[in-house]
């Protein structure tokens, strides 16, 4: 119940707040090629028909099943990709980018090195970044370990690591593809942390999740992708109910379609 | 919540207005953060003519660029280092291999044509020397080169880089291990009883002449092998034909009428020729020649820049 007020109040200053938007996406399709043959390719599209904007200071779920095309969507927000139909219009000067973890990764460098590299990749001037490094080192709490070479890291450390460097970055939207659950118990506290210090400020963030418990907490709206097409947008509560309806109506119809095969299957064994 | 047919027209109308119709006509990719009037870049469908069009007819996109150029300079220059680094790191001998691996190299090739075919008089070993460590500059950086959008893909999936800048940190990542090997040649020249005169000074054009076929040649075989992997296996055979046809074993003055001719076509031959007149026979270079291989590597560093911006977000799509 508390929650629920806590979300109330959120989504009435969010009302009262007036965002501007900073993102519009309007009709988007991805086009990949698909080898088929020698010589032959087949279009397929990854996302065909996806609308949505982003306002300045929200963060915004993506939802869908796998292969929806969150990814891709990323991908098109990170300005990696560019759309094959439709078109986004993006505020002018914006920079957004990505939170990949240990991008360019060099294992037999120096976490420090490391994380210089992923700095200017994200693009820092090398001058700003070695003004981070010291903040760097104390939020990734690798301590004497960051002058170390990363390939002697565990898997946690080197997350941690990359955490901290695209954290630091400060890039005006974020996004965020399913690494909440980043190092152990108390730097995932940490992070979650420092996210929500991000959403709070004046930073945007999209986050991609399976996870409806982090959406719910995190976000204000929410998107809902299904096969490439943007079918729901609104208030994560109800966006996320009916998806969950939608999900279970399908795993009803799954386990109803099998039922009905293995009494056909039945049938005809008995004859 | 509104459950939304899959196109919303979200404010269409509003956005129209607000942008100058010159920005519109511009078509501006999301590199384009100029349009000083405009309130929004978009990112159109990327019609090819369009894009063509982005390209060619907003003169501020080659301005922008440059500024580009010179803010992923840092990046260019610490992936340089890196790369260095890691190679150091690497080895149990660090960066000992810099200097062994070309001498082993060269031993190689010495063994087989100085000793082996017994090729050449007295001055065979700085003859060949010299032939070799200008071929290998070129072979490695351009093999490297034209690999360095495959080798990072993961990278451009995730960040948008553009691309020639993988290229240029290998080629000078090359660029530089040249530098010491040469240096090392000098020393050999100068031992063996050559004497330095004016003349070497005009290495430096001729070395200069070489890197910007390098990185003409790198780059374009980097942005085209994305599309035909297939590619990479002619690049490697390609190389090593041009090997045996630039006049490292043998002196290419020695071939007469339309073979000579033929031969002459691979610009490798003036650039090896030169690095030798220069050195050994303590000449200046044959200007001429070298103006033919500028005239050649610059459609190809102009081909290569105009594909890498035309499909620089079309890779991580090619790419997996």
């Amino acid at each position: 119940m508390n929650a629920r007020a806590n979300r109330a109040s959120r989504a009435n200053k969010a009302r009262t707040k007036k965002k501007s938007v900073i993102v519009e996406v309007h009709n988007v399709g991805v086009c990949y090629r698909q080898r088929t043959g020698v010589l032959r390719y087949q279009k397929f599209w990854g996302l065909e028909d996806v609308s949505f904007e982003i306002r300045a200071g929200e963060t915004l779920g993506i939802i869908g099943a796998n292969g929806a095309g969150k990814s891709t969507l990323l991908r098109l927000l990170a300005r990696v990709t560019e759309p094959d139909r439709g078109r986004i219009v993006w505020r002018r000067n914006m920079t957004s980018s990505l939170l990949a973890l240990n991008v360019g990764f060099r294992p037999e460098l120096s976490g420090r090195n490391n994380a210089i590299i992923s700095g200017l990749l994200l693009g820092l001037k090398l001058k700003e970044i070695t003004g981070l490094l010291d903040k760097i080192r104390d939020f990734s709490e690798l301590g004497d370990f960051f002058d170390q070479p990363a390939g002697t890291y565990s898997t946690g450390m080197r997350a941690r690591l990359g955490f901290a460097v695209a954290i630091h970055a400060d890039r005006d939207l974020l996004l965020i593809d399913e690494v909440l659950g980043v190092g152990d118990e108390s730097f995932r506290l940490k992070s979650q942390q420092a996210m929500r210090e991000k959403i709070r400020g004046d930073k945007t963030v999209v986050l991609v999740s399976h996870s409806m418990e982090a959406i719910r907490e995190l976000c204000d709206r929410v998107i809902w992708i299904d096969k490439g097409r943007s079918v729901g947008s609104g208030d994560a509560n109800q966006v996320i109910e009916a998806y969950s309806g939608a999900v279970r109506e399908a795993v009803k119809q799954l386990i109803l379609e099998a039922r009905r095969k293995n009494a056909a299957a039945g049938g005809a064994a008995l004859k | 919540m509104n459950l939304v047919a899959p196109s919303v027209p979200c404010r269409r109308a509003r956005v129209r207005t607000a942008t100058p119709l010159r920005a519109r006509r511009a078509g501006s990719g999301p590199v384009l953060l100029f349009n000083g009037r405009a309130r929004f870049n978009r990112s159109t469908a990327a019609s090819p003519c369009r894009r063509l069009r982005r390209l060619w007819f907003n003169t501020r996109v080659l301005a922008e660029s440059g500024r580009d150029r010179m803010e992923y300079r840092e990046l260019v220059l610490y992936g340089v280092y890196t790369d260095l680094r890691t190679e150091v790191a690497r080895r149990f001998l660090g960066f000992a291999w810099w200097i062994l691996e070309p001498v082993m190299y060269m031993a190689v090739f010495y063994a087989v044509f100085g000793l082996g075919l017994r090729q050449g008089g007295a001055d065979y070993v700085p003859f060949l020397l010299t032939g070799m460590v200008a071929w290998k500059w070129f072979d490695g950086s351009v093999r490297q080169a034209s690999n360095s959008i495959l080798a990072n893909t993961s990278l451009i999936q995730q960040i948008f880089v553009p691309k020639y800048v993988f290229g240029l940190i290998q080629i000078l990542t090359n660029t530089f291990k040249f530098l010491l090997v040469l240096l090392l040649l000098l020393g050999f020249l100068v031992i063996t009883g050559r004497r330095p005169s004016l003349e070497w000074f005009s290495l430096l054009p001729v070395l200069l002449v070489q890197f910007l076929l390098i990185v003409s040649l790198g780059l374009l075989l980097g942005a085209v092998i994305p599309f035909m992997h297939d590619l990479k296996m002619l690049v490697d055979n390609a190389l090593m034909l041009m090997m045996f046809m630039s006049g490292i074993f043998f002196d290419a003055k020695s071939l007469s009428g339309a073979a000579s001719t033929l031969f002459r076509l691979n610009p490798m031959v003036p650039l090896i020729e030169a690095h030798r007149a220069v050195l050994l026979h303590n000449a200046w270079p044959h200007w001429g020649d070298l103006g033919y291989v500028v005239l050649v590597s610059l459609p190809m560093l102009a081909g290569a820049l105009l594909l890498l911006r035309y499909f620089e977000r079309q890779y991580p799509k090619l790419i997996y």
